[in-house]
């Protein structure tokens, strides 16, 4: 029984047995009071009637008149003459008349009228003795009336007291369901903090719950830090902050081959034309300052665009990828004023600056052709002057697409649902299915080509229209559950979590079908969710009663931010493609995922690889910590 | 209460006194002194136990007559009317005639004589005096052999046991005894409803007189 109930029992009980218990000893007392009453009253009237009784004539007709005389007042129940030897003479009974007085509380308290005795004498001789009987009837109205009264002060008494326990017990649940939601949290390895309540029971057991989760968070954090550190040394070059050669190569092909990645972009190159020489004639660390610059330079560029990516390649050359960008001009515009403004101050000789080139490419080319593209620009760039950019050819016409046709093709497959979702299996380390992966495809016209991810959903983003299409992936997510679908995930966009309305149109749809909700699972995106975390939580906690799984994608490249996560009741992590792409051989990447599978299933979340390519790299996941993998490599069952 | 309903059924009154009990609260109340007149009594009743009646009769009305000195209620108590406990009684050695009836009430019936052979009667007395003669309220015991017997009347005027009907100063009023007689509980505070009756028995079984 739960507290509260037995709180509440008590408050009854202690009610019921306090009315009770005054009932029983104030009727009691009261009927003992009468009783006494009564039986006085008898013996001063038997005395009072014997003295009279005494002093006048003994015949018959007076004796028999002054019995009547007493009896027919109607205030005795009996009047009775003894003689000296116990013979009754006279003898006058009437019955009780009780009045509105119920039978029931009459046999359960019953008044007895002690008959009052007295001596009547003739002169030395005995005549007899009298004795009297009152009636009860009125002690028993007294009684019943009181007992009516006690009930009413009870009944009202009963009330208030429901009415200040529920206040009370009220304010003691506020309190203690923050604290039983907290255990709850914790169980779930949702680690929240509550504000301690005033009872000092509940303040002492919160404020050290509340020091647990601190402690446990700051240990979360430290760790993080550490791991973080270990993921900055094993992919980025430590004097600029940039990517390494191998992470950016896996960036690379993630951007060329994963499914929701854009349909186009651009890639540029950047090589200083005189490093060695800067070395030589300026000393170390003038060059490094030119490289940090550098650096600096880049990261602005990829921090305002959420999926680029930069990277110093080797010792003078850059690269910098640009996802869903078609036109690379305005940032090649950029890096050469940068490395203007570096001649300018002097860092490097205003002869031999740098060089830059830039290529466009389409999802689903070669990392080799691209590369062999670019750099052929570049090369053709060094032949020019100190200063030079050249554009890749491109391998084929884009076709550009307007604002308003997008508008159209979307909004007609929305109309006509012509959408349609794909399945990767996702498998765990036993090779059993954990759930299909299921990305959305849409088809341009009818019997047209079918769209990725990757090539409509930047445009749906672009034109505010993720949240039709994210809400009919849900459906068909459920539609495939419903036909027999072990579990199927479906990634919606961080845009559309963003809205409201979105968020309960969503939990709208799957409370309707809650009994399938357990094998949904609904991911975001690591930029989307940290982007606007405070919805994402939002999110979370709407999502979560529901009992669908929440995840988060691609997750990896905001690592520290995964302190975050403890609060919010995720299920499980995708480690993005771009930290799993050869991770058989790259110790240092290896230290810094075990790490995070460690952190991650501290927090009871299930980590899965995504993007895994070869056999090799699924071989030493399970060692790494991982609970499961999708990519290639992994088998269709 | 248990007493009451015994007597009303006509079974003798007492089971017995409890003599530590009175022999207690004679000192509490008068010291030591009254202890060896308290012993004569307990002796006295001792020895008429196994006495006929009528010998039991003269033995307590002999030595209540003869060992308790008249005095009235107002030197005794200070108060115009008193109705002492026997042991009220022993422990002053004076008492008006309410308190000599009192005590031989109690007396005889300690030594097994029913209660209702016992009448205790308002009497109006004819006194002769040095101004000739004049009425007096008085009490006596009353005892009858039989229901409808000529009572034997116990009286500390006239110190000789007569039969009321050779006892022609003496007209009786009104009788009671302490049959049939509702005795209250007991309970001290309630005392101010009984009469004078009633508060008697109830001080005297607080003494000690079951």
């Amino acid at each position: 029984m739960s507290l509260f109930r037995q709180l509440w029992l008590a408050v009854i009980a202690s009610t019921v047995i306090a009315f009770a218990g005054s009932f029983i000893v104030s009727t009691l007392t009261a009927r003992h009071y009468l009783e006494r009453q009564l039986a006085i009253k008898n013996n001063d009237n038997a005395a009072t009637l014997a003295l009279s009784m005494s002093q006048l004539d003994k015949d018959p007709v007076t004796i028999e008149l002054q019995v009547a005389a007493v009896f027919d007042s109607g205030q005795y129940s009996a009047v009775r003459m003894i003689d000296p030897n116990g013979k009754v003479m006279i003898q006058k009974t009437s019955v009780q008349a009780v009045g509105n007085v119920p039978d029931w509380f009459i046999r359960i308290f019953p008044i007895d009228s002690l008959p009052g005795q007295a001596q009547v004498t003739s002169g030395w001789n005995q005549f007899g003795t009298i004795e009297l009987i009152s009636h009860s009837h009125f002690a028993y109205t007294e009684l019943w009336s009181g007992a009516l009264k006690l009930l009413g002060w009870f009944a009202i008494g009963g009330g208030l007291m429901g009415v200040f326990g529920m206040h009370f017990l009220g304010s003691i649940r506020r309190p203690l369901d923050a604290v039983v939601g907290q255990a709850q949290a914790i169980s779930e390895r949702r680690f929240t903090t509550i504000s301690e309540p005033a009872t000092p029971e509940l303040k002492s057991l919160a404020s050290a719950m509340n020091t647990m989760v601190d402690r446990l968070k700051a240990m979360f954090a430290e760790e993080a830090a550490r791991l973080e550190q270990v993921r900055r040394e094993a992919n980025l070059d430590s004097l600029t902050g940039l990517a390494n050669r191998a992470f950016f190569m896996n960036q690379l092909a993630a951007a060329l081959s994963d499914d929701d990645a854009p349909a186009s972009g651009s890639l540029l190159l950047l090589r200083l034309a005189d490093l060695a020489g800067i070395n030589k004639r300026a000393g170390r660390e003038i060059a490094d300052e030119l490289l940090y610059r550098i650096g600096g330079t880049l990261n602005g560029l990829t921090a305002e665009k959420p999926n680029a990516a930069s990277a110093r390649l080797n010792g003078a050359d850059f690269a910098l990828l640009l996802p869903g960008v078609q036109d690379p001009a305005p940032y090649a515009e950029i890096l050469l004023h940068a490395l203007n403004d570096l001649a300018a101050a002097g860092l490097i000789d205003g002869e031999r600056i740098g060089h830059l080139a830039s290529g466009v490419y389409l999802h689903g080319q070669s990392i080799g052709s691209l590369l062999s593209r670019v750099d052929t620009a570049l090369a053709s760039a060094e032949g020019q002057s100190g200063l030079a950019w050249c554009r890749a050819e491109s391998d084929s016409d884009q076709h550009a697409t307007s604002n308003a046709d997008w508008k159209k093709l979307l909004e007609g497959a929305i109309q006509t649902q012509r959408l349609r979702l794909i399945d990767f299996p996702v498998a765990g380390n036993a090779g059993q299915l954990l759930h299909f992966e299921c990305p959305l495809r849409l088809q341009t016209t009818e019997d047209g080509e079918w769209l990725t991810a990757g090539s409509f959903m930047p445009m749906a983003s672009r034109l505010s229209m993720t949240t039709e299409l994210d809400l009919a992936a849900a459906r068909l997510a459920l539609e495939r559950v419903a036909a027999g679908a072990p579990a199927v995930a479906v990634n919606l966009s961080g845009e559309s979590i963003l809205e409201a309305s979105f968020r309960a149109r969503l939990f709208a749809l799957i409370a309707a079908r809650k009994d399938l909700a357990p094998r949904l699972w609904l991911e975001v995106s690591e930029i989307g969710a940290f982007q606007h975390f405070d919805e994402f939580h939002a999110f979370c906690d709407a999502l979560r009663p529901l009992g669908c799984r929440l995840g988060i994608e691609h997750f990896g490249r905001q690592f520290s931010e995964i302190g975050r996560l403890h609060g919010i009741g995720l299920d499980y992590l995708k480690v993005d493609g771009s930290f799993i792409r050869a991770i058989d051989t790259q110790t240092g990447n290896q230290a810094f995922i075990k790490g995070l599978c460690s952190i991650a299933h501290n927090i009871g979340l299930t980590v899965i690889a995504e993007g895994v390519q070869t056999a090799e790299e699924l071989a030493i996941l399970p060692e790494l910590g991982f609970d499961g993998a999708t990519g290639p490599a992994v088998p269709r069952s | 209460m248990l007493v009451g309903t015994l007597s009303l059924s006509g079974l003798p009154f007492a089971l017995g006194v409890d003599f530590d009990r009175l022999q207690q609260v004679l000192l509490g109340r008068f010291g030591s002194d009254r202890i060896p007149l308290l012993l004569e009594w307990k002796r006295m009743l001792g020895e008429g136990q196994k006495a006929q009646e009528p010998d039991k009769l003269r033995r307590v009305n002999d030595f209540i007559n003869r060992r308790i000195a008249f005095d009235d209620d107002a030197s005794v108590w200070g108060q115009n009317d008193y109705w002492a406990t026997p042991v009220e009684v022993i422990g002053q050695g004076r008492g008006d005639c309410e308190d000599f009836s009192i005590a031989k009430y109690y007396s005889l019936i300690d030594l097994g004589i029913p209660v209702n052979k016992l009448r205790l009667v308002y009497v109006k007395a004819v006194q002769t005096g040095p101004a000739g003669t004049f009425l007096q309220a008085h009490m006596v015991l009353a005892y009858y052999a039989t229901p409808t017997a000529d009572p034997l009347v116990l009286d500390n005027l006239n110190p000789q046991i007569l039969p009321a009907s050779q006892r022609s100063d003496l007209s009786p009023i009104f009788s009671f005894n302490s049959a049939g007689l509702w005795q209250g509980t007991g309970n001290n505070a309630s005392k101010s409803n009984l009469s004078r009756w009633q508060d008697l028995l109830s001080r005297a079984r607080a003494e000690g007189f079951q």
